[in-house]
């Protein structure tokens, strides 16, 4: 009677560690699957890759867009009586913060393979969660600018 | 012997109630966690659609500019109000949303573009464009996200830069 109850409250025990241990993996399974928040970094690369796509397009000043007046930019030439370079961080960083971006949460680069020329925005690239951008190529006399956009959140 | 026997019967049944109890309580929050997780997979998949908007919107033949059969990555300001007087038509392919573009620059006058200031010679004399608004009876909870676009201006063959502001109400 006693080897038999003991082997009762053994079984008990048991069945009571097998029900623990599938509760907990079904947990874990569900707290892996959970923890990459892929939903966001897709809305980023999407706003990341619309921003490069419209201030490539925008009208800056007398006709002139962005391709033109980074040319403009790398030649050290003047674009509509101002230099080239500061228009454009200028009136790009005006853009972006009129989009809602804050001046941390953004940066914009241009850069040729010797030279940078734009570089707006306090975003830390090399912090953990940056989306970026895919490169747009401007090309320049015998050379091509890369402009990229990332975004921190 | 019968006591023994009786005893270990009631034994038995008590272990078979136990298990069964605590058989049943598993299911029952397993059943409550399962039905949890797939409405939170059916929102996630519906987040993402939304998130797709940004995308897709922009790339909307009935938005998109285009010249001589050539698409730009660029949106028509005179098909974009087009489309706002068509707004009945797109509850199948936008749901319960709300699509607007503010034009942010160059800086415009801070008003709705209506039909008046569409005949206007200076249009766009505004800066919010409604292109389409459908708004459920009751909502729980309400998500906003916007993305830069570029606009052309076919009259004036200027682009100008506007934020695609997309709220969903759900």
């Amino acid at each position: 009677m006693a080897i038999l109850r003991k082997a009762q409250v053994e079984t008990f025990g048991l069945l009571i560690i097998v029900i623990l241990i599938v509760f907990i993996a079904i947990f874990i399974i569900r707290l892996s699957s959970l923890s990459t928040d892929n939903s966001s970094n897709i809305k980023d690369s999407i706003i990341a890759n619309n921003v490069i796509t419209s201030i490539t397009k925008v009208t800056i000043c007398q006709k002139q867009q962005l391709p033109s007046i980074l040319k403009a930019c790398y030649n050290h030439a003047l674009s509509c009586n101002t230099d080239s370079c500061q228009l454009l961080s200028k009136e790009l960083s005006s853009m972006l913060e009129s989009s809602g971006f804050s001046k941390n949460e953004y940066k914009l680069t241009a850069a040729t393979k010797d030279k940078e020329l734009l570089s707006i925005g306090d975003c830390n690239i090399k912090s953990g969660n940056v989306v970026a951008s895919s490169p747009y190529t401007i090309y320049i006399e015998g050379s091509s600018a890369i402009l990229k956009m990332y975004i921190c959140r | 012997m019968s006591s023994k026997a009786q005893l270990e019967i009631n034994e038995t049944i008590l272990v078979i109630v136990i298990f069964s109890v605590l058989a049943i309580a598993g299911l029952v929050v397993f059943h409550r966690y399962n039905t949890e997780s797939i409405k939170a997979s059916i929102l996630e998949s519906e987040r993402l659609s939304f998130y797709d908007l940004l995308n897709q919107v922009p790339n909307m033949p009935e938005l998109k500019c285009s010249s001589q059969n050539i698409q730009d990555d660029c949106i028509d300001l005179y098909k974009a109000f087009g489309l706002s007087k068509l707004q009945l038509k797109y509850f199948d392919k936008f749901g319960y949303k709300t699509i607007n573009l503010r034009f942010i620059y160059p800086k415009l006058p801070d008003k709705e573009c209506t039909e008046s200031l569409f005949q206007a010679t200076d249009f766009p004399n505004c800066n919010r464009l409604k292109i389409y608004e459908r708004i459920p009876s009751s909502y729980k909870a309400t998500e906003k996200i916007s993305s830069p676009v570029a606009i052309y201006n076919p009259v004036t063959q200027d682009y100008m830069l506007a934020v695609l502001e997309l709220t969903w109400q759900y």
